[in-house]
């Protein structure tokens, strides 16, 4: 009579103890003897282990059984028996604890896997997982994986951190990206986060001290610079500062040589951006419960102008937080008809022209903020808005980082834009256009003092509209400036459902704040916040 | 707040709770776990699954404060099975009165019984055909029980009082990985969440000063720059005693040059002193972004709003996290709690990016206990400043 292994669920065993029969899916059966099995190379073995365990999140969930190959039988598929088991071998030493307090004293339990053994069967089937999230994220966004050798180097800088191994300075600048996982707070928010973060990772590569960064050229750089950086997108700030700091020799030299030892002396290309998009991405979907449709602006606009650091800065997410981590998101964008509505993931994103003030003087702090504009013009008014009021691509926003995280601030041009030209002229069809100086965008450029002025109107409170379907989340920002956190949840939830600005009715307004939980008390009457949020109606 | 975890979410103990629990015969049930482990998670799934299979029963979720009747009514809300019926929340002092006057249900569902006294379990299990409590009896930090002037009942007590069933929840899921290591110290049956190397970790700083007056102000220097640099972020300073925070606010004030808030030297405050609301107003009018929050008084809303630091006491940060916290003076003795290990595991747990302590001369023991492996530095640490500056 042979055993056999065979790897069994806990609620298998115990429906098994109680029916004395379970069926198993034959993928399950390991044809060796648990003898013949430990003869085998750990490789050989990771293998027929990968193939047999099913997906369990503790070790207590699943074990192995030695199986009397004489009692198996077949009813559509394969049938055990309590008589038949002869021996049952935890995964691992925690697994054995967890199911000692569960299972029969009287029952036969071995040794569990060896360690060693079992360690390397985790990261293997970790990396599997995490695997299919990288490519999940790049194929929702629609770009290609990461070559192979770097896939192969973020494993491996992976590892560390799943095996608690603090990488040293001969390990690649990918190992020490992840194992600098905290923010210190010395720090400030916003890109100036990001960036610095990037360069925490230079200092740990050169054995030094994290904090010291703050002596550093580039991170006086970078402070002198904060609100500039800060008020634009992440690849517009990168840009800046690459500009910036281009003007001065010292600077340029720190500045290169942080590139240089982020980039592992050339091994990886574009590493600043990669580094800083990577920790700037993954506080922002951290923060807003693993939602990766969150940063799609930021995400787009680095597809835009690389594709192949946004592929890897997908990638790297992906396999940072793991499926387990971001399904439910993924999900929420997938087309099955389980879900009772669909979301489309709206992947359309152009360029917007950057007017800079021009940079006289390198060494002043009092940045003007730059005014972004889309390259979506009126072909016809020099007057027109420069911006589709309300339309449906999420063309029309000036948005910045700043306090990017909890406070995402929107600057929306058009809604100001629109609410005061549409009194004055219908509105016409717009023409992209792909020349910044095609002669028709002057006119509007000229405008630019007027932009400026109603930016700073944004933030008055006395943005209204009749129409009540013309509401815009700049407007809700507006009512709800005092609300902060309360802001930040109505926004996402806004658009997490895809809605449009031009489509928030007081019913989806209702249902996102139900969704909440922020609509009414116990009691039945509103919530201080639902109040306010509803009073954008009145 | 999405408080409500759909069961794909939840962890395999928790599914395996709920799943044990659907067979109720009417014993009692305790879900037992450290903070964090989803014990209230799981006390409403079985909730909801109760009311399903006894659609018309009279059930009742019974919790300690009126902070808990909020969140756990919104967790119920969001629970499509229960299709908009409402589930009275009550205190517990709301549900002693009513059983005091005879009052039964079918079913009570009753959450942090680590602050419940003896008296209050016999009344419910008697109140009811079925009684399921959720908690840790090694959690409680209060020693004895507001209004009924009785400590809450010790587990040896929650046994004897019900002979439940116990469900443990083992695996704790909010914490971090540094914070999860240093309450493993004393904890030694923590057990953390599968790795996950995609959420932030936190930051634990340790500074020793030899002075009261350098500590606060090496600490404050640090709350207020935090508060500068990180506006999108709530902090607070957290102190055992509330007269310890009149202390720190004064020192605070005269290290801005601003007019002092007490009256009487420490520990000898007079009564307005301990006016809260007003020492809040003076706050306020002497410019200074501190606000005390708890018993009643500020909130945590309008610190948010107003970009301000909270101060509060160990005790009522409980059940919050702020993404920076100060602990300063971890020189006090504890000795006045009841429960001290539970009370530090509270305020080292409330930070969810940067923890800084602090402390004058001399770590109190407790402390030392599970910050017996973090690196203490002096406030007036020059650091390497020979190092060449690379960047």
């Amino acid at each position: 009579m042979k055993n056999i292994i065979i790897i069994l669920q806990r609620t298998e065993l115990n429906y098994l103890i109680k029916y004395d029969s379970t069926r198993i899916a034959s993928d399950r059966i390991i044809n060796f003897s648990y003898e013949e099995f430990m003869q085998l190379t750990d490789k050989q073995k990771i293998t027929l282990l990968q193939n047999s365990l099913p997906i369990y999140e503790q070790e207590h969930e699943v074990f192995l059984i030695e199986y009397n190959t004489n009692s198996i039988g077949y009813d559509n598929g394969p049938i055990l028996e309590f008589k038949g088991i002869s021996s049952l071998i935890p995964l691992s030493e925690i697994g054995a604890k967890l199911l000692s307090s569960k299972l029969n004293t009287d029952f036969n339990v071995l040794e569990p896997l060896d360690p060693k053994l079992y360690k390397s069967f985790i990261n293997n089937r970790s990396h599997l997982l995490r695997y299919k999230a990288g490519k999940q994220l790049c194929s929702l966004y629609q770009v290609s994986n990461p070559k192979e050798e770097f896939i192969t180097d973020f494993k491996t800088a992976t590892l560390f951190q799943l095996n608690e191994v603090i990488p040293n300075g001969n390990d690649s600048t990918l190992a020490h990206l992840i194992d600098f996982n905290i923010t210190p707070s010395f720090i400030p928010e916003g890109n100036v986060e990001a960036v610095i973060k990037a360069a925490c990772v230079g200092m740990k590569k050169l054995n030094k001290e994290v904090d010291q960064i703050t002596r550093s050229t580039f991170y006086s750089f970078v402070i002198k610079e904060k609100s500039a950086i800060n008020s634009k997108t992440l690849y517009k700030a990168i840009q800046y500062i690459e500009d910036k700091t281009d003007l001065d020799n010292e600077e340029k030299t720190r500045f290169n040589k942080l590139k240089n030892t982020l980039s592992d002396d050339g091994k990886y290309a574009n590493a600043f951006l990669l580094f800083s998009y990577f920790y700037f991405l993954k506080k922002q979907i951290e923060k807003n419960g693993y939602d990766i449709s969150i940063a799609k602006d930021d995400i787009l606009e680095l597809k835009h102008y690389d594709s192949v650091v946004a592929s890897k800065v997908l990638f790297m997410l992906g396999y940072t937080f793991s499926i387990q981590t971001i399904s439910k998101s993924i999900q929420s964008f997938s087309k099955s008809t389980l879900l009772k509505a669909q979301k489309n993931l709206d992947l359309d994103w152009s360029p917007k022209e950057i007017v800079e003030p021009k940079l006289e003087n390198k060494n002043s702090n009092q940045e003007e903020k730059p005014v972004e504009i889309d390259l979506t013009v009126n072909t016809k008014q020099d007057n027109k808005p420069l911006i589709t009021p309300q339309n449906s691509k999420g063309k029309t926003k000036l948005k910045t980082n700043e306090g990017s995280i909890k406070d995402k601030r929107e600057f929306n041009l058009d809604a100001s834009l629109s609410k005061n030209l549409e009194e004055e002229e219908e509105e016409e069809e717009k023409t992209p256009i792909e020349n910044k100086n095609n002669e028709e965008v002057s006119p509007s450029i000229g405008k630019i003092n007027d932009i400026r002025k109603q930016e700073a109107d944004l933030f008055s409170d006395n943005i209204k509209t009749d129409n009540k379907s013309l509401f815009t989340f700049q407007e809700f920002e507006n009512i709800l400036k005092k609300r902060k956190s309360f802001l930040s949840k109505i926004l996402n939830a806004l658009k997490a459902i895809g809605i449009q600005e031009s489509e928030i009715t007081e019913e989806i307004l209702i249902k996102c704040l139900k969704d909440l939980d922020e609509y009414k008390k116990q009691n039945g009457s509103l919530k201080v916040a639902a109040e306010e949020a509803l009073k954008i109606f009145k | 707040m999405q408080w409500m975890i759909e069961e794909a979410r939840l962890g395999p103990e928790q599914r395996e709770i709920i799943e044990e629990m659907n067979d109720l015969n009417g014993k009692p049930v305790w879900i037992q776990g450290h903070a964090g482990s989803g014990k209230s998670i799981v006390l409403l799934h079985a909730l909801t699954d109760y009311i399903i299979r006894n659609p018309n029963a009279k059930i009742v979720v019974v919790v300690f404060t009126h902070a808990l009747i909020d969140l756990l009514s919104s967790g119920l809300r969001q629970i499509p099975a229960l299709k908009g019926r409402t589930i009275p929340v009550i205190t517990i002092y709301d549900i002693n009165g009513r059983l005091y006057r005879t009052e039964r249900f079918d079913a009570i569902f009753c959450d942090e019984i680590q602050d419940i006294p003896t008296v209050l379990l016999e009344r419910m299990k008697k109140g009811c055909n079925q009684l399921i409590i959720a908690g840790d009896a090694a959690q409680s930090i209060y020693s004895s029980v507001p209004n009924f002037n009785e400590r809450p009942a010790t587990k040896k007590e929650i046994i004897q009082e019900l002979n439940p069933e116990v469900k443990n929840t083992t695996t704790i899921y909010r914490l971090t990985r540094t914070l999860i290591s240093v309450l493993k110290n004393v904890y030694t049956d923590l057990f953390a969440d599968m790795v996950h190397i995609g959420r932030e970790d936190s930051e634990i700083r340790l500074f020793k000063a030899d002075s009261y007056q350098k500590e606060i102000e090496f600490s404050w220097k640090e709350s207020k720059q935090i508060n500068i640099d990180r506006p999108g972020e709530v902090n607070a300073v957290l102190f055992f005693k509330r007269i310890d925070i009149i202390k720190y606010v004064d020192t605070v004030l005269a290290l801005e040059g601003k007019k002092k808030w007490s009256k009487g030297t420490y520990p000898d405050y007079d009564t307005e002193s301990r006016i809260f609301e007003a020492m809040n107003k003076h706050l306020n009018n002497q410019g200074v972004p501190l606000m005390y929050v708890g018993s009643d008084v500020g909130s945590l809303e309008q610190a948010d709003s107003e970009n301000k630091i909270v101060i509060m006491t160990y005790h009522s940060s409980k059940g919050l996290d702020f993404d920076a916290v100060a602990l300063p003076n971890i020189q006090t003795d504890l000795g006045a709690s009841d429960n001290e290990n539970a009370l530090i595991l509270v305020a080292l747990s409330r930070a969810k990016r940067d923890l800084f302590i602090t402390f004058t001369n001399v770590m109190y023991s407790g402390y030392n206990r599970f910050l017996k492996s973090t690196p203490v530095k002096e406030i007036n640490d020059s650091k390497n400043d020979n190092d060449d500056v690379v960047f």
